[in-house]
């Protein structure tokens, strides 16, 4: 191929004002690419060029293409990207692709014009690779200088400048966290929504009352924390814990309500109030006793009349939180509509025939999903991720939103992070990373290896779309998905855990 | 342009002008939040702190762009220097930051008036922190999402909780299952009846359900159309506008028909009727007569089939329409003619609607509203609560606020049942304020009022003001009863008060009430020339029977006058010219 620049007109009809989005597909085209396919690949090649076209474009008369990151938008040459809606998947995508390297700044030379094409791959390499270093974006850096790549320079934060931007500074520092100091975070972040919860219920049972102070903090963080690194916190509401369901699900249900809040772009005062009523959803259920909770065999009808009641009953422990009136009229709703479903059949049978509220709805969503993959006294076997989302596909429309389940099902991707799929090979793995491409049926997975003991180790990780350099045949096919429970596997603790 | 934060030098040391600014600032905001709440936010003292700290900070924040605090328990840093140190109390607010968990707060380049006003309300709120409350400084300051206030906190409410190890957790419940399927029989049908209902029932039906991934080349599943953007856009759209008010009162009913627990049921109506204040203070009248609707619904439903909730209830009903509810209406009421007329028709209707106990609140905030027409609208309100009961209106009577008890007064005259003017004539007509007594007399006359004996008394009232207005009254109609009254009176000489002019108003409503049985008084009063030939001028007696003689206008009064025109005496001629002139 050649390596040098193609004229402008390669993009002979493009608006300029979406060359930015040019540059995020070639670059995400030529990332993805080369995970799977050799230097010598007409594809590879390809998309090198696609990807020096679009830099060509972007440069234009300046000697230079800023990239920048931030407040969650991208920045080319200090302007804001635009956005088109077709190319929203696109954009968050390579938003937590850059996220997860700490990459917020680089700095692309007209120089790249003289690059060989075999210096550009480095570079793409280089960018992949990062993700699994301990400091990625030092890391990054550093290879960058070692590799001599004199047309790419990328900024540590705090060398950059930020581009002009009307968005509320966070409040946290800005100082770069491993990944692995982010999954820290994360599990700090759940264990303590796990204890706060716990404590509430606890003090409610008593008959006392219960501030939200802590509820409210932890919410708080985890909105901070899941906008910049969502997948952390996906991983983390795979958790299950049999002996404390009600507990772990609410935390669970509060995680997943906020991811899909953040991808309905609710503002962040939203956020925090859907996370509490995640939280909060499920409070009723401490009036319940422990055995109708964990009854294994069928209820009778005075038992399964007191499940039922167990939403409305947590409105009304909702009520009697000490909180402000404002506060708990605001977070009293949801809860309630939990069990109601899309079309008001479901539960409590009480008179109420409004449409369910948009949180009642992404909690229904929320909460079925994290039941159905939950193993249960009553259910031994319960569905993997997969099987939990094609069940609740068939109930679209009826028991479910439509549209916020299509937005959920994306947001999760076929094989949700934290599934445990049996390759071909006999071997099994876990969801790692959600499809960047087209190809959502071909996540990456952490292998795990037997220890011998009954139990496993973290294997590579590897990516489902790796073919073979000589056939082209994929290396690895997914034979089924199987429930983690039924190996004793907490995906958390190999997704997340050093 | 560099982030602030990054911007900020690693260099520690301070000059000695740098460290005077960042002095000033403390001081001024140190100033600001002692005094805060001691001065309205409006009022110049206020204003003015807040300005001080302003002109601070931009004096800092123009040439370092952002400024710094380290919160440590009793000091707070700049750099390596303390800048503020004080004990660990709620006076401190280095304390407050510290006790919260702040580790450092830090004011950017930028920084508004507002959110320094922000700040020190939060840290006035949160200045001390119940048990176990609902937030504190940092959850506010989240909440607020300051533009040029930043912080860190620490996760210290959570110290002594261990991090979770993932590898701990029980994830299947083997070892428990193992024990309980011995004893289950689980079919496919019994899993669908547990506890979660729809996700179980459904979970399970029909088999092991496909993956997903099975459909996935099926995109339609999972990416919203154009079409379904739009859609979903404008869901959002609408819930952020949803009525969330009916939404709660109605769960709250719903909430209330299942209670059982006393204990509960306080809190619920203590959530209501805060609920019931915020609709009031937003001015949507609408839903609080919904409000009162379905509540007098619950009523009716307690009385039926749940009564032991009704002393409670009925208590609630009573608090909603007390003044402690009802205070924020005022401002309302007081600009109720800038009200459209659909919000005032449900406003009416809604305080028609409430307790008569209501008037107790609706009353006293007569003397607070200036406009007559705003007045009168609530003098209605206050004359139909009345009517369903006139209890409440009574006990006012005995208020300090004789302002209110005046303007009350013409609601009673509305009412007109016996009690009221029992009221009227015993307590008000008696009252010792002046105006209060003409505002009752003037209520009397509005309803015709006609047992004049009941009201003689008025006569000698202390004001002229009373006694001028009670003689009209007497005057409007010929009475036998009044005449003889007002002759006796007037022949007998033995009024308090002595005046000329209330022994012409005297005369006056004789003249007008009297008849011929008065004549030969008037006459023998006219023509009376005791005082001599020589007498310096008529008496008011002389002046007012030539008065009353006229005002008769019968032939016997007629030659009476005639007579005294002819007089030799000079001052029964006078009083003869001065009724004719008038």
């Amino acid at each position: 191929m050649s390596d040098t620049l193609q004229p402008r007109d390669t993009f002979p009809n493009h608006s300029e004002k979406y060359m930015g989005e040019q540059f995020l597909i070639a670059l995400n085209s030529l990332v993805q690419t080369i995970r799977i396919h050799q230097d010598n690949n007409q594809l590879v090649k390809d998309c090198v060029k696609k990807f020096t076209d679009s830099v060509h474009h972007l440069i234009s008369d300046d000697d230079s293409l800023t990239i920048q990151v931030y407040g969650g938008r991208f920045y080319f040459q200090d302007e804001k990207l635009t956005l088109r809606k077709k190319s929203e998947q696109l954009f968050k995508n390579m938003l937590q692709y850059f996220e997860k390297r700490g990459l917020q700044e680089m700095c692309i030379y007209q120089s790249i014009t003289n690059a060989a094409s075999e210096q550009i791959l480095t570079f793409a390499r280089l960018l992949n690779q990062a993700e699994h270093e301990e400091k990625p974006l030092d890391w990054l850096i550093h290879r960058v200088e070692e590799e001599d790549l004199p047309w790419v320079i990328i900024e540590h934060p705090d060398e950059q400048d930020a581009p002009e931007t009307d968005d509320s500074p966070v409040e946290q520092d800005k100082k770069e966290l491993s990944v692995q100091e982010r999954k820290d975070r994360g599990r700090k972040d759940y264990s303590y929504a796990l204890a706060s919860i716990k404590e509430m219920g606890q003090k409610l049972f008593t008959k006392k009352r219960s501030g939200i102070r802590k509820g409210v903090r932890i919410v708080q963080n985890m909105v901070e924390h899941l906008i910049q690194d969502e997948s952390i916190y996906l991983t983390l509401s795979t958790i299950k814990v049999y002996d404390d369901y009600t507990y772990t699900h609410s935390v669970n249900v509060a995680i997943l309500s906020m991811c899909l809040g953040k991808h309905i772009k609710l503002p962040k005062p939203a956020m925090e109030r859907l996370g509490i009523c995640g939280l909060f959803h499920d409070l009723g259920k401490i009036w319940l006793p422990p055995d109708i909770l964990n009854k294994p065999g069928k209820l009778n009808d005075q038992e399964f009349k007191e499940i039922q009641m167990h939403s409305l009953n947590s409105a009304r422990l909702i009520v009697r939180l000490r909180a402000s009136r404002d506060r708990k009229a605001k977070i009293l709703l949801a809860p309630f509509e939990h069990h109601l479903k899309y079309n008001l059949q479901g539960y409590p049978f009480v008179q109420w025939q409004k449409p369910i509220s948009l949180f009642g709805r992404i909690l229904a969503i929320a909460d079925v999903y994290d039941a159905l993959t939950s193993a249960r006294v009553y259910r031994s076997e319960p569905l993997t991720p997969d099987q939990a989302l094609a069940k609740m596909q068939e109930g679209s429309g009826t028991d479910f939103d439509p549209l916020l389940l299509k937005v959920f099902i994306n947001m999760l991707g076929v094989y949700p992070l934290g599934t445990l799929l049996l390759l071909d090979n006999g071997i099994m793995g876990l969801v790692s990373g959600a499809s960047e491409s087209e190809e959502l049926d071909r996540p990456r997975i952490l292998l795990l290896e037997p220890d011998g003991q009954r139990g496993f180790v973290k294997g590579a990780e590897v990516d489902l779309r790796e073919r073979h350099p000589q056939t082209g045949d994929f290396l690895r096919n997914v034979v089924q998905s199987v429930h983690p429970s039924a190996y004793g596997i907490q995906p958390a603790q190999y997704l997340l855990q050093e | 342009m560099a982030l602030p934060m990054e911007k900020e030098t690693t260099d520690n040391t301070i000059s000695v002008q740098e460290l005077q600014v960042v002095k000033d600032v403390i001081t001024s905001f140190l100033t600001a939040f002692k005094n805060y709440g001691l001065y309205p936010e409006e009022h110049e003292t206020s204003k003015k702190f807040l300005a001080n700290i302003k002109t601070n900070l931009e004096t800092f924040l123009n040439a370092h762009h952002n400024l710094r605090f380290q919160v440590e328990k009793e000091r707070l840093l700049y750099k390596t220097e303390t800048i503020h140190q004080g004990p660990a109390s709620d006076e401190n607010f280095a304390f407050l930051l510290y006790r919260d968990g702040i580790k450092w707060i830090e004011f950017q380049k930028n920084l508004e008036q507002k959110e320094i006003t922000s700040l020190l309300k939060i840290l006035n709120h949160y200045r001390i922190l119940q048990d176990d409350p609902e937030g504190d400084i940092v959850t506010a300051l989240w909440e607020s999402e300051f533009p040029h206030i930043r912080y860190e906190a620490s996760d210290d409410l959570w110290m002594s909780e261990p991090l979770l190890d993932f590898s701990q957790l029980n994830v299947d419940g083997r070892e428990s299952l193992e024990q309980e399927q011995s004893e289950e029989q689980q079919s496919q049908e019994e899993e669908e009846d547990t506890e979660e209902g729809n996700e179980k029932s459904e979970g399970q039906k029909g088999g092991i359900p496909l993956s997903i991934a099975a459909q996935s080349a099926d995109s339609s599943l999972w990416e919203l159309s154009p079409q379904e953007m739009a859609a979903l856009e404008q869901l959002i759209r609408e819930d952020k506008n949803r009525d969330t008010i009916t939404d709660t009162l109605d769960l709250l009913m719903i909430i209330l028909k299942e209670e059982d627990d006393k204990e509960n049921l306080t809190d619920i109506l203590s959530f209501l009727k805060d609920e019931f204040k915020d609709i009031l203070k937003q001015q949507e009248f609408h839903f609080a007569v919904e409000f009162l609707k379905s509540i007098y619904g619950f009523y009716r439903y307690c009385k039926a089939e749940k009564k032991w909730f009704l002393p409670p209830f009925v208590a609630f009903i009573r608090s909603i329409s007390s003044s402690q509810t009802l205070a924020s209406l005022l401002p309302t009421l007081q600009t109720i003619n800038t009200l459209e007329e659909s919000q005032k028709a449900f406003l009416s209707k809604l305080l028609v609607s409430m307790q008569p106990l209501a008037i107790e609140a609706l009353s006293p905030m007569l003397s607070e509203i200036s406009s007559e027409q705003n007045r009168d609208f609530l003098i209605t309100i206050i004359t139909a609560l009345a009517k369903k009961d006139m209890s409440p209106l009574e006990s006012l009577m005995d208020s300090d606020d004789e302002m209110m008890v005046q303007r009350i007064i013409p609601v009673l005259g509305q009412l007109g049942s016996p009690k009221t003017i029992d009221l009227l004539l015993n307590k008000l007509l008696c009252h010792e304020n002046d105006r209060i007594r003409h505002e009752a007399l003037r209520a009397i006359i509005r309803k015709n009022y006609q047992d004049f004996k009941k009201l003689y008394f008025l006569i000698d009232d202390s004001s002229e003001k009373i006694r001028y207005l009670f003689l009209q009254y007497m005057g409007q109609n010929r009475s036998t009863v009044n005449e003889d009254f007002l002759r006796q009176y007037l022949e007998k000489q033995e009024h308090r008060v002595k005046t000329d002019d209330h022994i012409l108003a005297c005369y006056r409503a004789l003249g007008r009430c009297g008849s011929e049985r008065s004549v030969p008084y008037l006459r023998r009063t006219l023509l009376n020339w005791s005082g001599g030939l020589l007498a310096l001028g008529s008496t008011a007696h002389q002046q007012g029977a030539a008065l009353a003689l006229k005002t008769l206008g019968t032939e016997n009064s007629k030659a009476a006058l005639e007579e005294a025109s002819k007089s030799l005496v000079p001052n029964i001629r006078k009083a003869y010219r001065r009724a004719i002139e008038e």
